[in-house]
């Protein structure tokens, strides 16, 4: 094994020094030998994103007028004109394991854990019982194609105080990813840490040896932690049983990652500084972690992940852009007009974060010289449709990127009240998840997709 | 005796289940005769015969299952218990219809024996970030930094110590690996000689005598370099100085760490500064600096040193202006690091080798095992906080033996991974407890006595125990000396982490740091003065009144506590705690410097109390405006623990009720008087809007005004419950008085929430009861209902495994 390791050491030192970013393109044959085919008609891979955009959107400035091919984009999305060909717009879409059906309040904590999930979740301020997300049930079937299963990003590292949305617990705010109904994804907000988690600690050049280095102490200590974990486990039981549980899968996880680095051997090393600190302006923090997101897919890290640039119910102040009333205290606007331009205001520089992020994933060139957005499926969108409301049908949804051609863009469709969930139904399809066949309340697989 | 028992136990069994279905009628038939008379005649108009309004019915009980409900009857005796219901509209029940109800509730509905309150069930908790950091400190030494690097902790009933909450998904898992790997390489030294070092902070660089001004001194700039380091502006010349002492002559090797640093600043500013570094009068190293970003240099210089003193400088000086200063460039000086003598016969033990290695390493390989052995049992011991099975310690031997035995290894660097799988292991990251064997006439078991030290210093320090409380854990005697240690605890600095913590998240103290502040708008709301002027005025939410509000908060939670005086106090006080930022942002006069003081005020001060704190009144703001709705239900949620419900999904719309060009006049009393015209709004805001409207005499930083967008203000009102007040000072006294037991209540609540890291339950209502007669009867102080919550039966004991 550490023979095997060794090995592996040497031939990653040679490539890690010749690789600068964009590398992709330059990976040698045999790490790319190691993947399996993946579902794009060239065979490059198929990469899923799913970006979180908080408290919904002003209705009358998002949607289009026009039909299915001639459109005209509304004030919120002109920010996406240039990329238009690149896009569906999604109309008719629903969450309705969002609504408050018998639960009442809380559209916020529902709007926010239900997107990914489709399912009803257990209003306990203590008792987490949400669903696995689409990205989770993607990530399971194809994370063990890539050195991460799945990437889970977000901009926030702190937690308010006191009681979160109307007797939910604040895990079902602050998540939109889940691994399983109890186990929720917590993202990672940290610039830095996210980038050292991809490429290794140190500068340029060090980052191959450290991340070898890492794996091998994780190692060191994996028989110890596990033998362990079965001994404490033979003494719990009930909800205790499933605490360790966690801690075992994420054991299982970090083997599986041990396993991977020898078989790809460590990343590709960017040619860039690591990224130190969080940005000042909250919207270079959130194009900053965007970056991250477009290396991770352009480095083939990763072909899953999911990013919230803020949660439900956020009530940032967004002064640079004279709005400086919180989001979610403005998106109650009750009708009156001027708050409601100042929402839309807001709802348009959250799309200006994700054209930004579009146009470079569109300049990117995958192995196969199409660009990377073209292989690429990026679902913009929020839980609650209407803020003002909080109704949580027809959500406002984006869908970024033609899938490898698998996806018909440069439209608007109208899908007329369906659930959110057979979008993911197709989309991991799609992705190479046949076999899935019921997620969430999906009634079955979208169709003019 | 024993026969005795087993007889009891015996007819028990014997009678246990044919008597299932007698308890049913047994049941029906006791709600019938005491209970039902009692709704019919004070709740049935709403909730029964037909009527549910709140979704509360209190009739037509189908099952047996049904007519216990837990989630229903605590509603009511939550209701009944504080005088909620009926409302303050309707008679009031008679206490003896309140007695014959809420008793009827618990003993038979729920069938609770108060000789045998069930301890609930605590799900196995993960240390969260906060107290992670303090078991890494206490245990190592080594400060590792939590709250960047490991993701947030999610919370439920407000306290990010919950179990069921507290998950581990496997980047966390990742992130304990790493993290464990982090601080032992920094704790544990794995050599047991090394070269010499002395770390001079940049702050040990002093200016010398002559024209130097230091970064501190310049006028208008406010010192930001983190402790230790020491800024120089580009723009003035600097000479700073240290001295060292060198032990012996040799060599010695001097590194130094420097990093250009600025102010954020719209435009960039393009000077530049010449920097030297001055060794005995000797320059080593210089290099010129302009704007750089996120780079740290370190430079090395080796000197041939006679013993004796050493004068190290650093010397700036400013190069031709090359644009408008805008005095946002600084240099940062880290440190310099002097080491030596370099050569290997002057090399000395690492300083902090002694405390993880005792004594020499032995050269016998079973001496050697046998000190691997003890080393590694204390060291798992302390960090499971537990005693440790022999084939842990079998294991973490033979990891520390396979270590030894890599390349470039040692007996030391053994050991310290054998530490870093301690570490990683479940058994550090979880708080396993042991209980202690079920006794004749117990029906809980007690937790073992180490499981009980982890229990009360994460409770009062969020950290593992110390020394004192393994000791006596060790010796069977915590139990017995619960009150000595109490006391001791509290009286701990550590104790400090309790009142950051539980008081932090209560009161929303903590909130403050990250709170979004417009502080324009909120001063143009206030004024009627022209923008104009009011941009030269506006006073801000500075980092310093910040960090002076959160201070403020805790100091006074503090001050209660320590003093044991009435918790009462948060509510009412004739005192608070202000330095002179903070007593200028309140208009106390009289404060001056930036220490926070007790500070006794004027008897017509509006001040005194958690309500009319920065910390509150800003939390509970939106960023451009207050919110009385935010902030009644702060009150309801936090002071009288009775949160209201939701708001509905669909709200009306303000242009249904008002024309539009009438709303914009609308003082915010105004618009929020409109939700008394709707009876489906009137039922909850009629709670929480006299709340948060008492206090509207506080802008949204916490300011004292007398105006909301040129409308006086009117902070009169009325509670729900009957009481009125006409302005913010009377609305205390009505809190502290006559709501007095719904305050005690609910810090009952708030506190076993925490000290047991679960939410409360049905079961829980004869310990809270019997927590809130000890806070009564102490007249609010803090000391006698902590030591009860110790002793109490869910601190002291749980299910055994695998009890229902």
């Amino acid at each position: 094994m550490s023979l095997k390791l060794m090995h592996r050491r040497n031939f990653v030192r040679g490539l890690g020094a010749a690789l600068a970013l964009p590398g992709f393109a330059s990976r040698p044959a045999p790490a790319r030998a190691a993947l399996t085919a993946a579902p794009t008609p060239t065979g490059v891979p198929l990469r899923t994103a799913f970006i979180y955009f908080p408290n919904g959107a002003i209705p009358s400035r998002w949607w289009p007028e026009g039909d299915e091919t001639n459109f005209n984009l509304p004030p919120t999305l002109a920010p996406l004109e240039s990329l238009r060909s690149q896009i569906q717009i999604l109309q008719g879409l629903d969450q309705n394991n969002a609504t408050p059906g018998d639960d009442g309040g809380g559209d916020h904590a529902r709007g926010n854990s239900v997107f990914l999930t489709g399912v009803r979740i257990k209003k306990s301020a203590t008792q987490l019982r949400a669903g696995i997300s689409i990205d989770q049930v993607m990530a399971k079937q194809l994370g063990h194609l890539t050195r991460f299963p799945s990437l889970e990003l977000g901009c926030e590292n702190s937690r308010r105080s006191g009681e979160c949305d109307s007797g939910y617990s604040c895990a079902y705010q602050y998540n939109v990813s889940w691994q399983s109904s109890a186990t929720p994804m917590p993202a990672e907000s940290h610039p830095r840490l996210v980038f050292e988690r991809l490429f290794g600690t140190g500068a340029h050049g060090e980052r191959a040896a450290n991340s070898i280095q890492r794996m091998k102490e994780r190692r060191s200590v994996l028989d110890f932690v596990m033998n362990e974990t079965h001994r404490l486990r033979g003494k719990l039981d009930g909800s205790d049983k499933d605490k360790l549980d966690q801690y075992l899968t994420g054991v299982r996880d970090v083997e599986t990652r041990i396993e991977k680095s020898e078989r790809f051997g460590p990343n590709v090393d960017p040619m860039q500084p690591t990224p130190q600190s969080v940005p000042e302006s909250h919207g270079d923090y959130i194009d900053l972690m965007l970056d991250l997101l477009l290396l991770a897919f352009e480095t083939d890290s990763t072909r899953i992940a999911t990013f919230a640039m803020a949660y439900d119910g956020n009530n940032r102040s967004f002064a640079a852009i004279g709005t400086s009333e919180g989001h979610h205290d403005l998106s109650h606007h009750q009708n009156d007009p001027e708050r409601m331009q100042k929402v839309a205001t807001i709802d348009k520089w959250y799309v200006q974060r994700l054209a930004r992020f579009l146009d470079r994933m569109q300049s990117t060139k995958d192995v196969d010289g199409q660009s990377l957005l073209h292989n690429a499926r990026v679902l913009y969108g929020s839980g609650n449709a209407d803020g003002n409301r909080h109704t949580h049908s027809n959500l406002p949804l984006v869908l970024a990127g033609a899938g490898g051609g698998q996806l018909k863009t440069g439209r608007f469709v109208k899908h007329g009240g369906k659930p959110l969930s057979n979008l993911f139904l197709t989309l991991a399809h799609q992705a190479g998840v046949p076999q899935l066949n019921a997620f969430g309340d999906a009634t079955g697989p979208l169709t003019n997709v | 005796m024993v026969r005795h028992i087993f007889h009891v136990a015996l007819v028990a069994t014997v009678l246990g289940h044919p008597r299932a279905a007698v308890a049913d009628n047994g049941l029906r038939t006791t709600f019938q005769q005491s209970v039902e008379p009692i709704l019919v005649k004070r709740c049935y108009d709403c909730h029964g015969e037909g009527s549910n309004r709140g979704e509360v019915a209190l009739d037509g009980f189908g099952t047996e299952t049904s007519l216990r409900d837990p989630q229903l009857w605590l509603r009511v005796l939550k209701a009944v218990r504080l005088g909620m219901m009926p409302p303050a509209s309707e008679e009031r029940m008679t206490s003896a219809e309140t007695e014959a109800l809420i008793g009827w509730i618990k003993r038979q509905a729920w069938s609770l024996d108060p000789q045998h309150p069930d301890p609930g069930q605590v799900t196995l908790r993960r240390l969260n970030r906060v107290e992670y950091r303090n078991t890494i400190r206490d245990l190592l030494g080594v400060d590792f930094d939590t709250k960047n690097e490991f993701p947030a902790d999610d919370s439920g009933h407000g306290f990010d110590n919950i179990g069921d909450v507290l998950t581990l998904s496997p980047m966390l898992l990742e992130k304990y690996l790493d993290a464990a790997q982090a601080v032992v390489t920094r704790a544990v030294p794995t050599r047991n000689r090394q070269i010499g070092e002395t770390v001079i902070q940049g702050q040990g660089f002093r200016p010398s005598a002559s024209k130097i001004i230091a970064a501190t001194a310049t006028k208008g700039v406010v010192s930001t370099a983190p402790p230790g380091t020491q800024d120089l502006p580009y723009y003035t010349a600097a000479k700073v100085t240290a001295r060292h002492h060198a032990r012996k002559a040799g060599r010695y090797q001097l590194v130094g760490e420097v990093r250009p640093v600025e102010r954020f600043a719209d435009e960039p500013d393009s000077n530049r500064c010449r920097v030297r570094f001055v060794v005995d009068n000797r320059v080593v190293w210089e290099r010129e600096f302009a704007r750089e970003i996120d780079q740290t240099y370190t430079f090395t210089a080796e000197q041939s040193w006679a013993a004796g003193p050493h004068k190290l400088a650093f010397e700036l000086e400013p190069l031709a202006p090359a644009s408008e200063q805008r005095r946002v460039l600084r240099l940062r000086l880290n440190a310099v690091t002097v080491r030596g003598p370099l050569d290997e016969t002057d090399w000395v033990q690492p300083p902090q080798y002694a405390r993880f290695f005792p004594r020499s390493v032995p050269a016998n390989p079973q001496a050697k095992e046998a000190y691997a052995r003890q080393l590694l049992r204390k060291f798992a011991t302390r960090a499971f906080r537990q005693p440790v099975a022999p084939e842990t310690v079998d294991d973490l031997v033979k990891l520390a033996t396979f270590t030894a035995l890599t390349p470039n290894a040692n007996f030391e660097s053994g050991i310290a991974q054998a530490m870093v799988a301690v570490l990683a292991s479940p058994r550090f990251v979880f708080r396993d407890e042991a209980s202690l064997p079920l006794l004749p006439g117990q029906r809980y078991p007690l937790i073992d006595e180490y499981a009980l030290a982890s229990r009360l210093s994460y409770f009062l320090w969020s950290s593992m125990p110390d020394d004192e409380l393994f000791r006596l854990a060790k010796r069977n005697r915590l139990r017995r000396q619960l009150k000595q240690q109490f006391k001791r605890m509290l009286a701990d600095p550590r104790a400090d982490e309790f009142v950051r913590n539980f008081a932090g998240q209560w009161l929303l103290a903590r909130d403050i740091t990250d709170v979004d502040i417009d502080a324009k708008a909120i001063y143009l709301r206030d004024h009627s003065d022209s923008e104009a002027q009011a941009r030269a005025a506006t006073p801000q939410l500075t980092t310093g009144l910040r960090k002076a509000m959160q201070a403020e908060t805790e100091m006074s939670f503090a001050h209660l506590l320590k003093q044991n005086r009435s918790l009462l106090e948060l509510i009412d006080s004739n005192h608070t705690f202000v330095n002179e930022e903070l007593a200028n942002h309140y208009g106390i006069p009289g404060v001056q410097g930036p220490h926070l003081r007790k500070v006794t005020l004027p008897a017509n001060s509006p001040r005194g109390g958690v309500l009319t704190q920065g910390t509150v009144l800003a939390v509970t703001s939106n960023p451009t405006r207050t919110s009385p709705v935010k902030r009644g239900v702060f009150i309801l949620n936090a002071i009288l623990g009775t949160p209201p419900a939701p708001p509905p999904p669909n709200i009306p719309s303000l242009d249904d009720v008002i024309s539009k060009e009438d709303q914009h006049k609308l003082s915010l009393r105004q618009a929020l008087d409109m939700h008394a015209n709707n009876a489906l709004c009137r039922s909850c805001h009629n709670r929480m809007d006299p709340l948060g409207l008492a206090l509207e005499n506080f802008n949204a930083m916490g300011a004292w005004r007398d105006t909301d967008i040129n409308v006086p203000i009117d902070p009169a009102g009325t509670l729900v419950t009957g009481e009125s007040f006409t302005n913010i000072s009377e609305l205390k006294r009505v809190l502290a008085h006559e709501r007095k037991r719904d305050f005690f209540y609910n810090v009952v609540e708030k506190l076993l929430t925490y000290a047991l890291g679960r939410g409360m339950q049905h079961t829980d209502v004869d310990t809270i009861d019997a927590l809130v007669a000890v806070l009564d009867k102490a007249q609010g102080r803090p000391q006698p209902l902590l030591a009860a919550i110790v002793a109490s039966a869910p601190f002291q004991s749980r299910r055994a495994k695998a009890q229902p």
